[in-house]
């Protein structure tokens, strides 16, 4: 290190590696953040899970003990503070070393979970730092890199999913009967839990609180990490696996809206349960064959699993977990795109809830491939009949039952669907949503539909200003964190900029879980100081929205690694301005209205900008 | 075959940034470098030109990035530094981006603009410059030859600095203030003879407020012009003019107009250029104070009410002398012409016109009092007397006291308490022998001698020729008349009595040859005058002063129509008689008003003959057929001539003057017309004909400046 | 959201209710014989400055100012009033003084670069979407260089078969200067498309003197063609997007100095002597 001191004039700094920041280092208060202690790392070999494991099993380069120095960390709560929040995105799991934990499905406030606290500047601080903006593009503080930052963590942008104890007060409390609101499933030492999140990049499907009246000490693992202990520990795998799916399907149920609208009771519900059956298509890396795909331009369609086919009998309704789904229906000799699912739709209920009612037999109105990958929960159709369909038919005589749930998100302008609007009631559905076909299949196509954030432009307005970008610019210490182009469909250009995917697949495979999503509003976030530059985040993303930028200096000079004389490269993208106010700057700056972030899942509003 | 231009890949395409200043100087050949200049346009190229080598084993090796030339041939010095050649490929001299080039345009431009202005507003040239205009022609002398070399006569800051400019502009607050401040400027010039009418410039129509205010309340009281519609929303105005009055009232509000200043440039605005007319107005600028609010003359205008009902000083009603002409017409110009510049039409002299009929009444022209007997002006009484006093025995018969002898005698501060006496009411009552008999009765011989001494005064007065007799006839009528000494009657009527000197000479001579003597104070007898033998007088015929013997009378005769002597004694009578005395007055001053009205009751109906024809009004008799400006408003104008040159034929006049023939005559209408009709002016005053704007026959400034 | 026809439609009511609100003011003002030059001056000023100020709000990208198409639609309708005021401010007639009318040449070039800079920001871009590949304005230097290379690669490759120079003396004579960097812009601008179809003509006329093998190379070549053209009406016309605010944006500065200078100027010599 002392030569690295010696070398900071010139500023070459050791090209980063995971590890350099270990996760125990990686938090935003000075108290917590520490090394591991090497004992403190034998108790955790010789407790449950690691005992059992076989330290042999893991290469050199990883070896478990490493593993669990830099992967993980523990931290201690008290008796009511929120481990994890419902809703929030977390990149770790829990091990309970000590007391115990409680998950709470429902009755939790945002309030009372101390939500909307993002860590964000003031107007005049945004302000300020359009003045104060270093004038060369990609100007670092390395004295905040942790590589010759020793024992001095980096405090800005943490990606710990740490929720401080002052937000929550004893929630407990608040909810005196906090048995009942939990239903009771404690959680007791040496359990897991989080692992869903972690992995699924999906948001926490429940909140957990410390309910240990003394103290209640977890060992957090991030994923990262507890995908290699998975890799090379079988145990753990199943054991996760196992977790994954009982209480997946249960998150998932629970979470699913439409089961919501038809309120069951505690029996019905585990009838569901019981019956529910969870299921995954597609791969979990989707993105690498639909990488290859888009080189050999082949017809996609033979490239997704069809998980149900137009003309079956629908023999399950399909809760959509996770993932994407291509509706589609025959058209012709080929196959006409309508229409596509996300997360929380549900699909067959309009034919259910048809043959359910009437005599004669409705079959399935679309095919439904999974776009990449798609987590879905099946219903068997019996059950459906049997407890779901009477309370839902309730709720929809009264007109509770939300729109949106009724199966496929876009009508398709045919018999058929009138047919099927008359029969589900919601005439007036296929008079909105005017989508062009061909605009829906390229958004499919492109997976643009992954897309909570897409940049979207208006080649017909666009004076090609370059206001957006340098909006953009002024609001990331005079850096664009986006290109003015894309891939363009009639006069709408899907601009290369971050679209804060429903599915982030470049948090992939990042070795030191730089890039994460932020508490709260779930933008996908990259932390500069942890990035080592891999690039590995870059080719994950399907959509070329990241970009490896090599870093100077405050003297204007890049940076250089001293081996290779290699400059040092830092993964960047939007940020969504999650630090400022106001959302993002692009949006506000464009003088014609012409750029757009839209959420591909809110159909009405794309249909309605699409034809302004 | 399509070759996609733009790849988007995260390896093909980098960020793009605009919101640099500085781009690769390689970018116009289409091969920037990576990196791009730094943020002060510093080519990264060649400020990181220079590696920090390494040390493998024992020696140094190039540690220099491939973006900046790569790791070089020879390597570094043994010493360990850095050897690199600067990669010349690649260093540029970077070049600002498009964004960045406007920016220094616009920098240049402001510094473009400061300069230039500063050069033009301190060079010699710059009151030229920033002149906003040419002035107009009656203007033009205050320019000076070089256009505008001397702003300063009308401006503040016209000879001051560019520098002083902004404070001054700072200091200028109250427009109006300013306007004012400006007036004063232009009324340097103009009224710099007149400072009475200078003060009043500056009103609204250059009078008194007050004075425009009971104008005005006059016209409303009267129904008349002003009157109608005083409130400008109600005015029956049409179509636009409604909307801008509505817009006026609803700004009216806050600010009253008629009083308070008004600046010339609030109508009169210059540097319009030399063509600019100064004096045009719009009809709107009339209307913004006016009460009676009205869409145009054609539209709303007030009916015509003064013209005809005047009075022109003569008597003389047109329709009533239609029929007496032959041919039962009567043409306008025999009597009536128009002035040197046309603008008004005047009455002929009465010689080329009335007295065509009136030939027999002018020739002897006397009042039925007259035609018996001349205007007497001296007739000695006869009078007995106790002692023995020097006056004439047997050529003294009169017996009455004329009025003229009663008012010379009035003059005379001795002999005014006799003619008091003579003319009191309980006593002669003016009967000069009724009041000798009282004397008598009274036994008062005294008052008779002095009365005699009174008379021989005023004989002596009017014979002498010399100055002091001037000043003695002046003190006389002045004292009399009540009146100054240079009262225009005392004059004119003293400088009648002078031209008779000759005449009262001769009768001095005729019938008091001692008179000097007399009132020096000797002894002198009538019986030493020697007789006379012959007759004296001059003939009945002969008109003008004339004495008779017979009567031993000196009279006066008209002389003809409009006889300077009959005016002079009739203004003087009629004028003075009837202007009012104070009461706290001396008792002389007091008597005399008294003797003037007693003696103007007995006289006036002796005039008949003039004021039949010549109207009196006011304490004056009009003598002479008056202008048609008289009793206008005087913000009303009417020129004849190109009215006349307009009308064909002879009875031209007659469009306009209708005679109002009907038998039921209308006293307000004393010259026989009907009362003019809008109608007749607006048939060719209408809009796309002749000039229908107010200030074609309205004028704003009473007197103009 | 509202339609783009809606917002012209309220953006225009609006505008007009306040143009007529403004003129009837000015004739309430001339008919109670005030001096109206100073009320329309400081109204034409304020608009210039908060049109100006349009400028500073897209430098503050992050202070919660409205969005940066509200003040767009504010500049534009704002811009239009401040015609019709300057009108009346002037009086209706052309200046007199050399000053004010170098004032009144600068506002009108302003005011005039203003609607004509709306038109081309409306027109443009739908006729940029229409043709060519999208590109970035500052890149396209590159991608005439790159379509240079690719030109003359062909090029060589034809002299290859045979040493026939046909297209490589065409190349050299014609194409040579043509591919050098963008050309032709000025007519690209008022889209007449001559140039591409000039080429390609001359280019089949050739055809009949090569073999096979060249006559690829020249198909392939006149694709490259139909790029570059397609590169120099981008080129052309986003040039003109950018162009077209040289006059703009300088003279607003220019303007308010000369503006400034004027309203001392009245304001003082106003005045008369004290």
């Amino acid at each position: 290190m002392a030569q690295v001191q010696v070398q900071l004039q010139t500023q070459i700094i050791d090209k980063p590696k995971r590890w350099d920041l270990p996760f125990s280092r990686d938090l935003p208060n000075e108290i917590e953040c520490r090394d591991l202690t090497e004992q403190e790392l034998d108790q955790l070999l010789e407790a449950e899970p690691f005992s059992k494991m076989d330290a042999s099993k893991f290469p050199k380069s990883l070896p478990l003990r490493e593993i669990l120095r830099n992967d993980t960390r523990t931290r201690v709560y008290h008796n009511g503070d929120a481990v994890v929040r419902v809703g929030d995105y977390g990149n770790s799991a829990f091990l309970i070393l000590e007391g115990d934990c409680r998950a709470v499905i429902e009755g939790l406030d945002a309030s009372a979970l101390g939500r909307g606290k993002k860590r964000q500047r003031s107007p005049l601080d945004s302000l300020i730092s359009l003045f104060t903006n270093p004038k060369s593009p990609e100007v670092r503080d390395p004295s905040l890199y942790p590589q010759f930052a020793e024992g001095k963590a980096a405090v800005e942008n943490s990606a710990s999913g740490r929720v401080f104890a002052q937000d929550v007060p004893n929630v407990l409390e608040l909810f005196p009967d906090a048995y009942e609101k939990t239903q009771n499933n404690v959680m007791p030492q040496g359990s897991l839990f989080g692992e869903l999140g972690a992995l699924g990049r999906v948001q926490r499907s429940v909140t957990v609180l410390a309910s240990d009246p003394t103290r209640t000490k977890l060992l957090e693992i991030r994923w990262q990490g507890l995908r290699d202990l998975m890799k090379y520990d079988g145990a753990l795998r199943e054991h996760v696996n196992q977790l994954f799916r009982s209480r997946g399907l249960l998150g998932a149920l629970q979470s699913s809206p439409l089961l919501e609208s038809a309120n069951l009771t505690a029996q019905q519900w585990e009838e569901v349960v019981a019956e529910a059956e969870f299921e995954t298509f597609g791969s979990y890396d989707w993105y690498g064959t639909y990488q290859q795909l888009r080189q050999k331009d082949e017809d996609p369609l033979s490239q997704e699993p069809i998980i149900s086919e137009e003309g079956q009998y629908p023999n399950g309704l399909l809760l959509v977990r996770a993932g994407f789904g291509r509706l589609s229906r025959k058209h012709g000799y080929g196959e006409h795109t309508f229409g596509y699912l996300g997360k929380g739709d549900v699909y067959g209920l309009t034919e259910l809830m048809h043959n359910a009612e009437s005599e004669d037999h409705m079959p399935l109105q679309a095919t439904l491939r999974a776009a990449g990958y798609m987590d879905v929960v099946r219903i068997p159709t019996r059950t459906f009949e049997k407890i779901i369909y009477p309370s839902l038919k309730i709720a929809q005589e009264k007109g509770e039952l939300p729109r949106s749930l009724s199966g496929e998100q876009i009508e398709y302008e045919g018999s058929q669907s009138a047919a099927q609007s008359a029969a589900n009631g919601h005439a007036e559905k296929s008079k909105k949503n005017k989508l062009d076909p061909s605009m829906m299949e390229f958004l499919v196509e492109n997976r643009v539909i992954n897309g909570t954030q897409t940049m979207l432009i208006d080649l017909d307005r666009c004076t090609r200003c370059d206001e957006c970008v340098r909006a953009c610019a002024s609001g990331h210490s005079n850096n664009p964190r986006f290109v003015r182009h894309g891939r363009i469909h009639s006069h709408y250009m899907v601009a290369n900029a971050c679209m804060h995917c429903e599915d982030p697949v470049c948090m992939i495979g990042c070795p030191t879980g730089a890039i994460h999503r932020t508490e709260g509003g779930g933008e996908v976030a990259i932390n500069d100081l942890t990035c080592i530059g891999c690039s590995t985040c870059a080719n994950s993303c399907p959509y070329e929205n990241i970009r490896m930028v090599s870093v100077r200096d405050q003297s204007n000079e890049v940076m250089l690694d001293p081996q290779k004389g290699r400059p040092i490269v830092k993964a960047t993208k939007c940020d969504l301005c999650v630090s400022h106010a106001g959302g993002p700057a692009c949006e506000r700056a464009c003088p014609h209205d012409a750029l757009k972030r839209a959420d591909m899942n809110d159909l009405d509003f794309l249909s309605d900008w699409f034809n302004r | 075959m399509r070759i996609p231009l733009q790849e988007i890949g995260y390896k093909d395409s980098v960020y793009e940034r605009p919101n640099q200043e500085w781009v690769c100087g390689w970018t116009a050949d289409g091969n920037p470098c990576l990196h791009g200049p730094d943020g002060d346009g510093v080519c990264s190229a060649r400020a990181q030109a220079n590696c920090s080598p390494v040390k493998e084993g024992d020696r140094w090796v190039c540690t220099r990035a491939e973006a900046f030339g790569g790791p070089c041939t020879d390597g570094p010095q043994p010493d360990g530094s850095c050897a690199c050649p600067t990669p010349e490929h690649l260093v540029c001299q970077p070049k600002r981006n498009i964004r960045a080039k406007r920016g220094l345009t616009a920098k240049l431009v402001v510094i473009f603009s400061l300069g230039f202005l500063v050069l033009m507003f301190s060079g010699p040239w710059s009151q030229n410059f920033i002149s906003p205009g040419k002035l107009s022609p009656s203007h033009l002398a205050i320019e000076g030859e070089d256009g505008a070399d001397n702003c300063s006569s009308c401006h503040q800051a016209g000879n001051t600095s560019w520098s002083n400019w902004l404070t001054l502009a700072l200091a200028s607050s109250d427009i109006d203030d300013m306007h004012d401040k400006n007036a004063g400027l232009c009324l340097n010039c103009h009224f710099n003879k007149d400072p009475e009418g200078r003060d009043q410039s500056l009103f609204v129509h250059g009078v008194e407020p007050a004075i425009l205010d009971q104008l005005t309340l006059d016209k409303m009281m009267a129904g008349g012009t002003a009157g109608e519609g005083a409130d400008p929303a109600t005015a029956d105005a049409s179509g636009a003019n409604k909307g801008r009055l509505m817009a006026a009232k609803f700004i009216h509000g806050a600010k009253a107009d008629s009083s308070g200043e008004i600046a010339c440039a609030t109508c009169h605005q210059e540097h319009r250029g030399i063509e600019y007319d100064l004096r045009q107005m719009s009809d709107s600028q009339c209307q913004a104070c006016h009460q009676s609010a009205f869409q145009s003359f054609n539209d709303g205008h007030p009916k015509f009410t003064a013209v005809e009902r005047l009075n022109s000083g003569i008597s003389f009603d047109h329709s009533k002398h239609q029929e007496r002409f032959e041919g039962g017409e009567l043409v306008c110009r025999n009597c009536h012409e128009a002035d040197s510049l046309g603008r008004t039409m005047n009455v002929r002299a009465f010689e080329s016109t009335c007295e065509g009929c009136h030939e027999q009444g002018s020739k002897d022209h006397h009042g039925d009092g007259l035609k018996k007997n001349p205007l007497l002006l001296l007739q000695l009484p006869e009078i007995e007397f106790e002692g023995d006093v020097y006056w004439p025995g047997e050529n003294a018969f009169g017996e009455a006291l004329t009025p003229m002898m009663a008012m010379l005698l009035a003059g005379d501060d001795e002999a005014l308490p006799l003619i008091e006496s003579i003319y009191d009411e309980d006593g002669a009552a003016g009967d000069l022998y009724e009041w000798l008999v009282e004397t008598d009765d009274n036994d008062e011989p005294e008052l008779r001698e002095d009365f005699a001494k009174a008379l021989k005064r005023l004989v002596a007065d009017l014979a002498d020729y010399t100055d002091e007799g001037e000043q003695a006839r002046v003190e006389r009528l002045a004292k009399a008349l009540g009146a100054g000494h240079n009262d225009p009657n005392v004059r004119s009527m003293a400088d009648e009595l002078a031209s008779a000197n000759f005449v009262m000479q001769s009768f001095k001579q005729r019938y008091l040859p001692q008179l000097s003597a007399d009132l020096a104070g000797e002894e002198v007898s009538a019986d030493d005058d020697e007789q006379p033998e012959s007759q004296w007088m001059t003939s009945s015929s002969m008109s003008g002063w004339r004495v008779d013997s017979d009567e031993g009378t000196i009279s006066y005769r008209p002389v003809s129509h409009a006889d300077g002597m009959m005016k002079d004694w009739i203004d003087a009578l009629k004028i003075h008689s009837a202007k009012s005395v104070p009461e706290d007055a001396d008792d002389a001053t007091l008597a005399r008003a008294n003797i003037r009205q007693i003696l103007y009751g007995e006289l006036k109906n002796d005039f008949n003959a003039c004021t039949k024809c010549h109207t009196q009004q006011d304490n004056m008799i009009n003598w002479t057929a008056a202008g048609r400006d008289s009793g206008w408003s005087g913000y009303a104008k009417f020129d004849h001539s190109p009215h006349i040159a307009m009308l064909p034929g002879q009875d031209s006049c007659t469009t306009c003057h209708m005679l109002n023939t009907d038998s039921a005559e209308d006293e307000s209408m004393p010259r026989g017309f009907k009362p003019h009709q809008n109608e007749r002016c607006e048939t060719c005053h209408a809009p796309g004909r002749a000039n229908n704007t107010c200030l074609n026959c309205h004028q704003y400034h009473e007197n103009r400046p | 959201m509202i339609t783009f026809k809606n917002r012209r439609r309220w953006g225009l009511t609006i505008s007009v209710i306040l143009g007529v609100a403004f003129a009837v003011m000015m004739l309430a003002y001339s008919v109670m014989l005030r001096n109206t030059a100073f009320l329309s001056g400081w109204v034409l000023f304020t608009l210039m400055i908060l049109l100006t100020l349009y400028n500073a709000r897209k430098k503050l990208t992050y202070p919660p100012l409205f969005k940066s198409a509200s003040w767009m639609q504010f500049h534009i309708y704002a811009g239009l009033l401040s015609f019709v005021v300057f009108f009346f401010h002037t009086g209706w007639r052309l200046p007199t003084g050399s000053f004010e009318s170098i004032l009144y040449v600068m506002f009108i070039l302003l005011a005039g670069s203003g609607f004509i800079g709306l038109y081309l920001t409306r027109t443009i871009p739908k006729s940029l979407a229409d043709r060519g590949s999208e590109v970035i304005f500052e890149r396209i230097p590159r991608f005439v260089r790159e379509l240079r290379e690719q030109a003359e690669a062909l090029v060589v490759e034809s002299v290859g078969f045979n040493d026939s120079t046909i297209l490589s003396d065409y190349y050299s004579e014609k194409l040579a200067d043509y591919m050098a960097r963008p050309r032709r812009i000025g007519l690209h601008l008022f889209w007449v498309d001559r140039t591409r179809k000039d080429f390609q003509h001359e280019l089949r006329a050739l055809h009949r003197y090569m073999n096979d093998e060249e006559r690829s190379v020249a198909e392939k070549l006149s694709d490259v063609l139909v790029l570059k053209d397609d590169l120099d009406f981008h080129y052309g016309r986003q040039g003109l997007l950018k162009g077209w605010l040289f006059l703009h944006v300088p003279l607003t500065y220019g303007l308010l100095i000369f503006a400034m200078a004027h309203m001392v100027l009245v304001h003082a010599f106003y005045g008369g002597l004290a």
